[in-house]
């Protein structure tokens, strides 16, 4: 059993270590001018940017910010040392363009309803986007590392290896942020009186 | 919660999928298009007017998405099904008729989902996209009114109604009273009689004998039959038969109730008045957790 359970984690390893290799080439080739490169990496970390954005910003905003996140990521490509890095470099260019949008919002002098689309809706479809309001108010509330990670969980479908790969935390510090954060929101929405 | 549906989403966890699929259409969207291609000097006009058309395409797409209602079901009403069958509910979930069940869905709309159960089982799971009360299903002895759950619900040839919660919630609504059954709960209803005792599932035989015999005694004998069931609850017994019978018409059984529910479980923390609405839901967690 113990030799099994080695085997598995080696396995794992090694997988993870050929994904990061390839990313790294990725990284390379898109830092030298290879759009398609860059666009395989776009496919690759969509999901965990829109993620890390959805968790600080209303859902319109986030797939505008999707955008600018990498035409940002495309022109400072070069400044990226380490490839390897991609994910969590494009993770913190993504929040940046978050406080960004934070501040243009304030500049405005209004602070805009974070969910205009359900306001539009009615019957169940408003009661739905009233309840996923709630529930996305209420993710948003939590410390940051559980807010991103459960986003990428719950929104975006990402398992917590994929996750692990994507911000390049241990897969032991996801699972940890998917619990923790998972029991908070579960207290939140219990007070909500959810069953 | 399973920890390794939130991990790698191994198994099941229906709570957790519930809030996956009214969260999913904030998603990423392959649909909106892949990025705009980067030229190594980028033309900033060629690339706006990608972008631009790129974000027509997107909001086009969502403005064309109909609105999220329960998949209509089609089959002639009633209908005695020959092989089990699932309908499928969409986001609020699905229930898995079994073979033999003779089921009619009598109302679906994106207010209420209305079935009618005559006869057999239903397995429903419904999630947390559905709100308390949109799917209920009648048999000829009550009404089940979902509360956010997994449930089994059985119609036996006599058209009672059995009930057993996974987990969740249901309501039984007959005769102008709703009786709460809890996960890891099952109740039986009557007809002409409506809802009898709820009771857990790990009852001890005895009270599970007593509590029957409550549910089948005629009206003179009920009083009694519910002072044997108090009895039988003092020596280890359910603090969710005892909440029942402490909100039993007859004041004869209410008051013998009450006193031995607050000797089981105590009173909940906060309640001042043990009997006012508000106080409620601070029971129902209390008898819950003195389940656990």
């Amino acid at each position: 059993m113990l030799v099994e359970s080695l085997t598995m984690t080696e396995t794992l390893e090694s997988a993870a270590q050929a994904e990061n290799a390839q990313i790294a080439v990725l990284v390379t080739r898109a830092q030298r001018g290879d759009a398609d490169a860059f666009t395989a990496l776009h496919a690759r970390f969509a999901k965990s940017v829109h993620a890390v954005l959805l968790s600080r910003l209303p859902p319109a905003d986030a797939d505008d910010g999707l955008q600018e996140t990498f035409v940002m990521a495309w022109k400072r490509l070069e400044s990226l040392r380490e490839p390897g890095a991609v994910g969590p470099w494009l993770h913190a260019i993504a929040r940046n363009v978050a406080t960004d949008r934070h501040r243009a919002r304030a500049r405005r002098g209004k602070e805009e309803p974070l969910f205009e689309e359900s306001a539009r809706v009615e019957g169940a479809a408003a009661d739905r986007g009233e309840l996923r309001e709630r529930v996305m108010a209420h993710l948003r509330s939590l410390p940051e590392a559980y807010r991103e990670t459960l986003a990428m969980r719950l929104i975006e479908g990402l398992t917590g290896p994929e996750i692990a790969e994507a911000t390049g935390l241990t897969g032991g510090s996801v699972r940890v942020n998917l619990c923790r954060g998972m029991d908070l929101l579960r207290e939140l929405l219990k007070k909500e009186g959810w069953p | 919660m399973n920890d390794d549906y939130l991990w790698d989403k191994s198994g099941r966890d229906p709570e957790i999928e519930a809030i996956e699929n009214l969260l999913a259409p904030l998603a990423h969207s392959e649909d909106s298009g892949p990025p705009p291609r980067m030229p190594v000097s980028p033309a900033w006009g060629a690339l706006l007017a990608v972008l631009a058309t790129a974000a027509v395409v997107f909001f086009a797409v969502r403005l064309a998405m109909p609105a999220e209602t329960p998949h209509r079901v089609r089959f002639p009403n009633p209908v005695q099904l020959t092989a089990a069958r699932e309908i499928d509910l969409g986001i609020y979930g699905s229930v898995n008729a079994h073979e033999g069940a003779v089921v009619d869905v009598i109302r679906q709309s994106a207010d209420e989902i209305r079935l009618r159960l005559t006869r057999g089982t239903i397995d429903a799971r419904i999630t947390y996209a559905a709100r308390p009360r949109l799917f209920q299903v009648e048999t000829p002895s009550t009404t089940c009114v979902d509360l956010g759950c997994h449930y089994t619900l059985t119609v036996e040839a006599d058209g009672s109604t059995l009930v057993r919660v996974d987990s969740g919630q249901v309501a039984f609504a007959d005769r102008g009273r709703e009786t709460w059954v809890p996960a890891d709960a099952s109740c039986r209803a009557f007809p002409a009689r409506g809802s009898g005792t709820p009771r857990w599932d790990d009852t001890p035989g005895d009270l599970v004998a007593a509590i029957e015999a409550l549910d089948r005694a005629r009206p003179e004998d009920r009083r009694e039959a519910a002072l044997a069931v108090i009895r039988a609850c003092r020596s280890g017994g359910s603090a969710l038969t005892l909440w029942h019978l402490a909100h039993d018409r007859d004041p004869g059984i209410s008051e013998a109730a009450w006193p031995a529910l607050v000797a089981r479980i105590g009173v909940p923390d906060g309640v001042t008045e043990e009997r006012a609405p508000e106080a409620e839901e601070n029971w129902k967690q209390r008898i819950m957790d003195s389940a656990r």
